[in-house]
């Protein structure tokens, strides 16, 4: 295999080569395939909701109100996961509810990233008064307990589904500055920064076409980690009536509206409480192989 | 072989190896990091391994120390006999108990092996802990501060008090010798003991292997890059290529009517330390600097703790470069002659002082007005690794500095591929991103990024300190080639005195900050004026040696 990997990257060009070797390594860890795959699986059912879904995730069945998923005992195969209380079509929640959980995620790390890696060049390159404003707001930030911040901050804009994830983003966000700040700094001491410098460069490009780039690998992982957690906290903000309001099928506020039947009817908070499992469980393990694959000890190795 | 010097001729080997072969992992750039390799090392004598980086001369040591990185690499065939033992067969725990009490090893960096959390009298104790012998504590105690003192430490018991950092880096060499030699080794294993030292400390310590081995009789394998090292202190000499023993012999022999093609190669291109008389540079004065100051640090009290230690960095620096002359700036590390380099291109801001070029006071201007003047002063970096953005195509990273200057993209393009020709390389290495490149050809594009800009100096950073021998004459080379094609000025910076004495034209000696001496290059050299200058000259390792002329051959 290995032989066979290298006469390969000689044949493809260098971007190639690079992608071939980082999926080498990532193939490594199981666990990352294995997330990678149930993701993959997730997407694909987020995209094509319209079709897959077999009813309309906010229609009212009367008719079959609460009714248990199909392994149990009275249940039908026309509700494969049940229904809720109000006779939704549990399966149809859950599949439009997928997208909430890609939607929270990306919109967050959307934000994170680009607030996190602006704020964080800032202050890597304004050391001094600035960058000690800007990390010092970081540090009060993450002083609070994250998901009480967010509940406050969603308290002031109001409950909804989007004031929820900007306040997951502001409480999230220090981490990105951070990592910025630091792997920045610590290309700043290198000659190649050095030597734009002498050529002129100003300070933009320095920051986004010089050390940016280098800066990538952590924050991918890092924003890969935030993913799931922002998928968690929205869960809970839901859970908690904070996050994404009713009708709206999103996993959080699915695990609220089940609440008070977790005794009598314990699966209509197991379906969407083992589904954020996995979910997080899988982006985790792929944070975990992007971590290893990225590693930078790795690659000078191979240099 | 064994019949090699006198002094060694009726004794038996201490340790031989016999056809050695070291396996490296299937996706290596050869299939053994050493190949078939015979040696013997007798009590007594000092046997360098000489040869360029990936030459396999650190693999056979590790070996005999049985510090391979294994499952990776692993001895494939042979045999290492030492005291009727073959350590490449023999159990992990018999080579713990021989690694350290009958081979010792020091290492090239004192400051990584030595545990900076760990006091150096407990690391110490730990070598003596480690091998169960039966001595009291007091015993040991005694024990460490005479072997302290024997490896020249002034007041044994300060030292062992303190922790690594308290250390230069020469005491901290002077430790790990301490604890490689504590149970007294029959052989000691030196892997570039000395690289990462001061020029001076370099040649005290030389000095103190030599001295330690002839008081007890050890063997040493002294493994270095440096032809002057194997000359100040070599008995026999080893010379590996690409994992194999191209040549072995005795010191004088190998180093003044060496045989293999590869060893004449390498002695070529040893930078003799005599430098030439040249005729002093008339040209205009592209550069004077004068009275440069540049401190580090500041006397303002911070809110907790005492007020910082002030480092003089540049002292009332005075010089001037004319077009077409090398000014060579030497001096050992914190010398300061990095920083009036940099402060020169403004890379750091110095605190008073005028830079004159052409005319023109650069000190003063605003980074707006000292954009223009950017062009003209450039710089070529030490380490070919870190100067060079590793996620940017050559090509990139070559028309940076024009198109910032308003070239368009078109001609800076043409232009970079006709640089990449000037300096060996070929065109298609434009579209290729830097970790595709060896050091010395990552220090051919630094160079190609420099003269992108038609510079009028050049400021050379150590440029090619981080090369090996071979590959740092041509660079040498190449870069006396463009000077004088292109008429440029240039401030070389270095440690290297052999180095300054082929390649400049004039020298300034620096100690701490200061200009010491700063005359004519074969002044400098055959007339050294200041006492400081004269004890750098003095320690230049293989100073006695004269270089062989190999050209006819």
């Amino acid at each position: 295999m290995n032989v066979e990997t290298s006469t390969n990257q000689s044949q493809q060009s260098a971007f190639m080569a690079v992608l071939a070797s980082f999926w080498f390594e990532f193939r490594q860890n199981k666990g990352a395939l294995y997330g990678l795959i149930f993701i993959s699986i997730l997407a694909f059912i987020a995209i094509f909701a319209d079709f897959i879904s077999p009813y309309d995730p906010i229609e009212q069945y009367r008719d079959a109100l609460k009714l248990p998923p199909v392994w149990a005992e009275g249940g039908t195969w026309t509700h494969i996961f049940g229904t809720d209380a109000l006779g939704r079509d549990q399966l149809s929640r859950m599949i439009y509810g997928s997208r909430y959980s890609f939607y929270i995620g990306f919109i967050v790390i959307f934000f994170c990233l680009t607030i996190g890696i602006v704020l964080g060049l800032i202050a890597a390159f304004n050391r001094g008064f600035i960058e000690n404003m800007i990390m010092r707001l970081m540090d009060i930030i993450l002083a609070f307990p994250s998901l009480l911040m967010a509940l406050a901050l969603v308290a002031i804009l109001g409950p909804s589904l989007e004031n929820a994830m900007i306040a997951i983003a502001v409480v999230f966000i220090p981490h990105f500055v951070r990592l910025t700040r630091a792997q920045a700094l610590s290309e700043l001491g290198k000659d190649y920064v050095s030597s734009s410098k002498t050529m002129g460069a100003s300070t933009f490009r320095l920051m986004f076409i010089n050390v940016l780039p280098n800066c990538m690998a952590p924050l991918i992982v890092q924003a890969t980690m935030s993913f799931s957690s922002a998928i968690l906290d929205a869960a809970a903000l839901g859970f908690l009536g904070m996050g994404a309001q009713p009708p709206s099928p999103e996993w959080g506020t699915m695990l609220a509206d089940s609440r008070q039947y977790i005794l009598s009817d314990p699966w209509m908070m197991g379906v969407p409480g083992l589904a954020i499992l996995f979910t997080v469980l899988s982006i985790n393990l792929i944070g975990d192989g992007l971590r290893d694959a990225l590693d930078p000890k790795m690659k000078t190795a191979k240099g | 072989m064994s019949e090699t010097t006198n002094s060694v001729a009726n004794k038996d080997p201490i340790l031989s190896v016999i056809d050695l072969s070291v396996s490296l992992p299937p996706r290596a750039d050869r299939p053994f990091a050493v190949e078939n390799v015979n040696f013997d090392v007798y009590p007594g004598e000092i046997l360098c391994i000489v040869g360029e980086s990936g030459s396999g001369k650190s693999m056979s040591s590790n070996a005999v120390m049985g510090l391979l990185p294994k499952p990776h690499v692993n001895v494939a065939s042979g045999q290492i006999m030492f005291e009727g033992l073959d350590l490449t067969s023999i159990s992990d725990q018999q080579m713990q108990s021989i690694r350290g009490s009958k081979i010792g090893m020091i290492f090239q960096e004192p400051m990584t092996a030595l545990n900076p959390v760990m006091k150096v009298n407990k690391q110490l104790e730990e070598v003596f802990n480690s091998h169960h012998l039966k001595l009291s504590r007091k015993e040991v105690k005694a024990k460490i501060i005479e072997m302290l003192d024997d490896v020249g430490l002034p007041d044994p018991k300060i030292i062992g008090n303190s922790y690594p950092f308290e250390l230069s880096g020469g005491q901290r060499q002077r430790v790990m010798i301490a604890m490689a030699l504590a149970l007294e080794p029959k052989v000691l294993i030196a892997d570039e003991p000395t690289t990462a030292l001061d020029v001076t400390t370099q040649a005290q310590i030389l000095k103190l292997v030599a001295q330690l081995q002839e008081k007890r009789n050890m063997g040493v394998i002294f493994i270095t890059h440096d032809f002057g090292v194997v000359a100040e202190i070599a008995d026999r000499v080893i010379v590996m290529q690409l994992g194999k023993i191209v040549e072995q012999g005795p010191a004088e022999q190998v180093l003044n009517r060496p045989e293999h093609p590869y060893t004449k190669k390498l002695i070529a291109t040893v930078p003799s330390l005599s430098a030439q008389q040249k005729a002093p540079v008339t040209a205009d004065v592209v550069v004077s600097v004068k009275n440069l100051f540049k401190t580090y640090g500041s006397t303002k009290k911070p809110l907790f703790g005492s007020a910082g230690r002030i480092v003089h960095a540049a002292k009332d620096v005075n010089l001037e470069i004319r077009k077409g002359e090398t000014l060579g700036l030497v001096g050992e590390s914190g010398s300061g002659k990095s920083t009036v380099g940099r402060c020169i291109i403004r890379l750091h801001h110095s605190d008073s002082g005028v830079i004159d070029f052409q005319g023109q006071d650069i000190l003063g201007l605003s980074d707006s007005q000292m954009m223009p003047m950017r062009q003209h002063i450039q710089m070529i970096f030490q380490d070919p690794y870190a100067s060079l953005n590793p996620r940017r195509k050559i090509g990139d990273i070559i028309t940076e500095g024009p198109t910032i200057h308003g070239v368009s993209k078109q001609e800076s393009w043409k232009k970079a591929e006709e640089l990449l020709e000037i300096v060996g390389l070929d065109k298609y290495a434009l579209k290729r991103y830097p970790h595709e490149f060896s050091g010395g050809q990552r220090q051919r594009i630094g160079i190609a990024r420099a003269l992108a800009m038609s510079p009028k100096l050049l400021i050379a950073d150590e440029a090619v300190s981080a090369l090996d021998v071979s590959v740092q004459s041509q660079v040498l080379e190449l870069l006396d080639e463009i000077k004088t094609k292109m008429d440029l000025a240039m401030l070389f910076v270095t440690h290297d005195l052999r180095v300054a004495a082929q390649v400049c034209d004039k020298i300034a000696v620096m100690k701490l900050g200061e200009i010491v001496e700063y005359g004519p290059t074969y002044e400098v050299f055959h007339n050294p004026q200041h006492a400081y200058t004269k004890s750098l000259l003095e320690a230049v390792p293989g100073k006695d040696w004269v270089v062989p002329d190999l050209s006819l051959s």
